[in-house]
């Protein structure tokens, strides 16, 4: 077992810690949203169709004889995939759950069959778990960019990305574009499930997004308490994650991912008993 | 606040949605000061009409010619889509209609929070600014619309279905206030509505959509 003290003795806990500081607040303001406009399947499923930007990133490279970051892979992928999902929307009947559901089955089950043709079958149970202590400076420059890019949107974007998320027409009556805020929101969506991927994983990762925000929901009033209480639940889960995870030397992405659903399950109690709740 | 040419004019206005033709030839103009009544069948055209006005529905063909004093209308859009389990506040909405460049994240802004508070205010709605938007009543919730729209004082207001699911207290109660906010404020009036009864004491002029387009303009 390891003793917790040493949390910041060793470079691979820091960045850890750094990488979770980082991450889990950019993941619980986008999770604000993701829940309130009913996204929690399309970012689980561009987190899963993760593993098919890997793959075909491994096959550029044999094909090139490229050495590019798999992040770029992702990062381009899952752009794509968000980009193509928001398009299709405008231009069928189907539901957006059901092309997401199709999406996501079907890049899913392409990356299986890529990553099993390179014969990189033992690669998967990284992608799916992640591995937060392999993140390297690099990977820390890359999430503070990320964050830098998330806070300036939802500081100049806010607004309107909230009355348009409330009553899309209203909006359009106010001058704002609907369908490009909800490109770009995708696309910041696309970008952070990139990044964040070799952290906690293709599983774990639309936790951190949505699990925040829906636990600050049940135990809040009003559009900052929800802002605040996700974003204070995103930085606080990594830190209590990692530790409990060093302490009881268990998988570190399982652990964040519990401290969240106690959150959840807590504000749901809380939930169950404040008095100025509104019925349901 | 008194103009000669009309606040909003339109000339052969023809409408679509797709390839299936909703409005033709539309012509109409509206002055400063009138409170003008749009009625007619289901899917005549109406909210349609007052999507083009308000500048959400591009037209067909023909135009609309917009006085300065038109250019940023307020706008109440027909539905009420509001998600009873949004976790805003009556004054965050309002935060959120605000045309303002000030950085916001949730609350009211100390430089919005006159605006707001006074706007609340006017539409004796001071009482619910704190309240979420999910315990508001149909009518209170139609207030806190019409208060999001005359954020800017607009000096055009255009109402779609303002009546509906209001029951007939609620009802008699918004015609007043919107005869006040028109006495007091000299606010022009376009109201799109199928409640005959509701027009009747409200609108100075009525256009029917029913009867042939040109001949109402």
């Amino acid at each position: 077992m390891v003793d917790p003290t040493d949390l910041f003795r060793h470079d691979f806990m820091r960045h850890a810690l750094i990488s979770g500081l980082l991450l889990g607040p950019v993941c619980a303001l986008l999770g604000v949203f993701v829940n309130l406009r009913g996204m929690a399947f399309f970012s689980d499923a561009l987190a899963h169709s993760a593993i098919t930007g890997v793959a075909l990133g491994f096959m550029i490279d044999a094909w090139t004889g490229w050495k590019l970051d798999p992040t770029i892979y992702v990062l381009i992928f899952s752009c794509l995939l968000a980009l193509g999902m928001g398009w299709l929307s405008q231009r069928t009947p189907l539901s957006r759950d059901t092309i997401t559901a199709f999406t996501f089955t079907g890049s899913v089950a392409l990356g299986v069959i890529l990553i099993s043709l390179l014969g990189k079958n033992r690669m998967l149970e990284g992608l799916l778990f992640g591995s937060i202590f392999a993140n390297g400076p690099a990977d820390i420059a890359r999430q503070a960019i990320l964050a830098a890019i998330v806070l300036i949107f939802f500081l100049t974007q806010l607004r309107p990305l909230t009355l348009a998320t409330l009553d899309p027409e209203l909006a359009r009556a106010r001058g704002i574009h609907p369908a490009l805020l909800h490109y770009g929101f995708s696309l910041l969506v696309a970008a952070t499930v990139a990044v964040g991927l070799k952290m906690l994983g293709a599983l774990l990762l639309s936790a951190l997004i949505v699990m925040p925000a829906a636990a600050a929901r049940l135990a809040t009033t009003g559009f900052r308490g929800l802002i605040l209480g996700a974003v204070l639940l995103g930085v606080l889960a990594p830190p209590v994650g990692i530790t409990a995870s060093a302490a009881l030397n268990l998988p570190t992405g399982p652990c964040i991912v519990l401290v969240h659903v106690a959150a959840l399950a807590l504000c749901q109690m809380f939930h169950l008993i404040r008095p100025d709740k509104i019925a349901l | 606040m008194t103009t000669v040419s009309p606040l909003l004019e339109t000339r052969s206005l023809t409408l679509r949605y797709g390839t299936r033709e909703v409005l033709d030839g539309f012509s109409c103009a509206i002055h400063c000061g009138e409170r003008l009544g749009i009625s007619g069948p289901n899917g005549c055209g109406k909210t349609t009409l007052l999507k083009a006005l308000v500048g959400i529905h591009r037209p067909a063909s023909g135009g609309i010619h917009r006085h300065h004093l038109a250019r940023k209308p307020g706008y109440v859009s027909q539905h009420a889509p509001v998600d009873r389990n949004f976790p805003l506040t009556t004054s965050e909405f309002l935060a959120i209609n605000c045309q303002s460049r000030i950085p916001w994240i949730g609350g009211i802004p100390r430089k919005l929070r006159h605006g707001i508070c006074g706007k609340l205010d006017c539409l004796g709605i001071s009482h619910l600014a704190n309240r979420p938007l999910g315990t508001l009543s149909g009518g209170e919730l139609q207030r806190v619309r019409i208060a999001a729209a005359l954020l800017d004082d607009p000096a055009l207001l255009l109402l779609d279905e303002p009546s509906s699911h209001l029951d007939p207290a609620a009802t008699v109660s918004l015609k007043e206030l919107l005869l006040h906010l028109h006495h007091e404020h000299s606010l022009t009036l376009v109201i799109v509505s199928h409640d005959e009864p509701f027009l009747d004491g409200l609108a100075t002029r009525r256009i029917s959509l029913a009867e042939p387009l040109l001949a109402a303009a």
